[in-house]
């Protein structure tokens, strides 16, 4: 048993936002997915309005985390951890913070480039971030593709990473940041 | 014969000089003069041009029985700044480019509102179908120039522009603002 079972987790707002993030990726990746390969549509509007509207939260919500992370203190890392994997955590958590920045912002300079609006849930009009482009547009395209890329390789590792820690090292890693844990212990 | 000829030439000169006096015909200042039209996509406005079109304005406003419109517009010339709605605008369910690339709009009265404004009533043909078409406009005339301005609202689906599942309005509104600027001299 690892002697670092009885630690502390992530607090409540931190929790919130990481499963409502990763909530809605998914739901962004599925409707990204969805509505490029669409035929041209109502239908395939849609799917790109609620794409958008959902990126653009996505981008409020990780301003917000990223605020919160800097303000309070995270669960430390079992002890046990090799100096290089905390290495690696800490880079490949600096990383995904990047991409789900510069995944809606890559997105947001497609819409513009290509002059098409942006109304939030159809609530607010957001401005457009470039002017009318053809060729920023491709290259925003190209961008967000490959920035989606990276990011589905870098999940893959967070996941798996996650549940290593579950499963194999059973340790309090993944526990820290379900939304039911306490400070119990592993069975 | 010879005296013959030259009779019926200063006749037909007569005519013709007639025929001008009747109502000007005003040349358009093609750069300074714009076609448009404003469209909703998701509730928020976009703009587009239409970049080639003629027209012949025989306007007098003291002579507005003889006056007429008659303007020829490129439907393949519009541009809303937006390759990929462009290329959507020439597929069959909206402005089927290859089938109508031309539309027409020709008066058959134009009558004052009040002062400078004007209402000008005929026939728009667009995608091959002819529908009433009202435009209010303004002209404001200083010697041998002119600018008219007018706008009006048009219901596309009057003219199945933006068939089958577009024809909701949903998601591209159904209401499409037609605006015109002209600057022209005479």
């Amino acid at each position: 048993m690892p002697p670092e079972t009885n630690r502390e987790s992530w607090n409540g707002v931190a929790k919130g936002l990481h499963w409502l993030i990763a909530l809605l990726v998914l739901a962004l990746f599925v409707l990204g997915w969805t509505a490029t390969s669409w035929p041209l549509s109502p239908t395939k509007l849609k799917l790109f309005f609620w794409h958008k509207s959902l990126g653009i939260t996505v981008l409020g919500l990780v301003l917000l985390r990223i605020l919160w992370r800097v303000a309070h203190q995270r669960p430390p890392l079992p002890p046990s951890m090799p100096r290089w994997e905390c290495y690696a955590a800490e880079a490949s958590h600096l990383l995904l913070y990047g991409l789900l920045l510069a995944m809606p912002l890559s997105g947001w300079v497609i819409n513009a480039a290509a002059n098409f609006p942006l109304k939030v849930f159809g609530l607010f009009t957001l401005p457009a971030i470039v002017a009318p482009d053809k060729a920023l547009q491709s290259v925003a395209q190209t961008v967000h593709l490959t920035l989606f890329w990276l990011f589905a390789s870098l999940l893959v590792l967070h996941i798996g990473a996650a549940l290593r820690h579950h499963i194999v090292l059973r340790d309090n890693v993944l526990r820290s940041m379900l939304p039911t844990a306490r400070r119990d212990k592993s069975p | 014969m010879r005296r013959i000829l030259s009779l019926l030439v200063l006749i037909a000169g007569f005519i013709t000089a007639l025929s001008v006096q009747a109502a000007t015909l005003w040349k358009i200042d093609h750069p300074r003069s714009r076609l448009g039209f404003v469209a909703t996509w998701q509730e928020s406005e976009f703009q587009g041009v239409f970049q080639k079109f003629h027209a012949q304005i025989l306007f007098d406003e003291k002579n507005l029985e003889k006056s007429r419109f008659e303007v020829e517009v490129d439907v393949t010339s519009a541009d809303t700044r937006s390759p990929d709605r462009d290329e959507a605008m020439a597929r069959p369910e909206w402005f089927f480019y290859s089938r109508f690339p031309a539309a027409h709009f020709t008066t058959r009265s134009i009558r004052r509102l009040e002062n400078n404004r004007y209402l000008a009533e005929g026939e728009l043909l667009l995608k091959g179908i002819t529908h009433p078409l009202a435009l209010p406009f303004i002209w404001q005339q200083s010697g041998d120039t002119a600018r008219m301005k007018g706008e009006t609202v048009i219901q596309r689906t009057d003219f199945r522009i933006g068939e089958g599942e577009w024809s909701s309005g949903e998601m591209i509104g159904l209401d499409v603002k037609l605006t015109v600027e002209l600057h022209l001299t005479r």
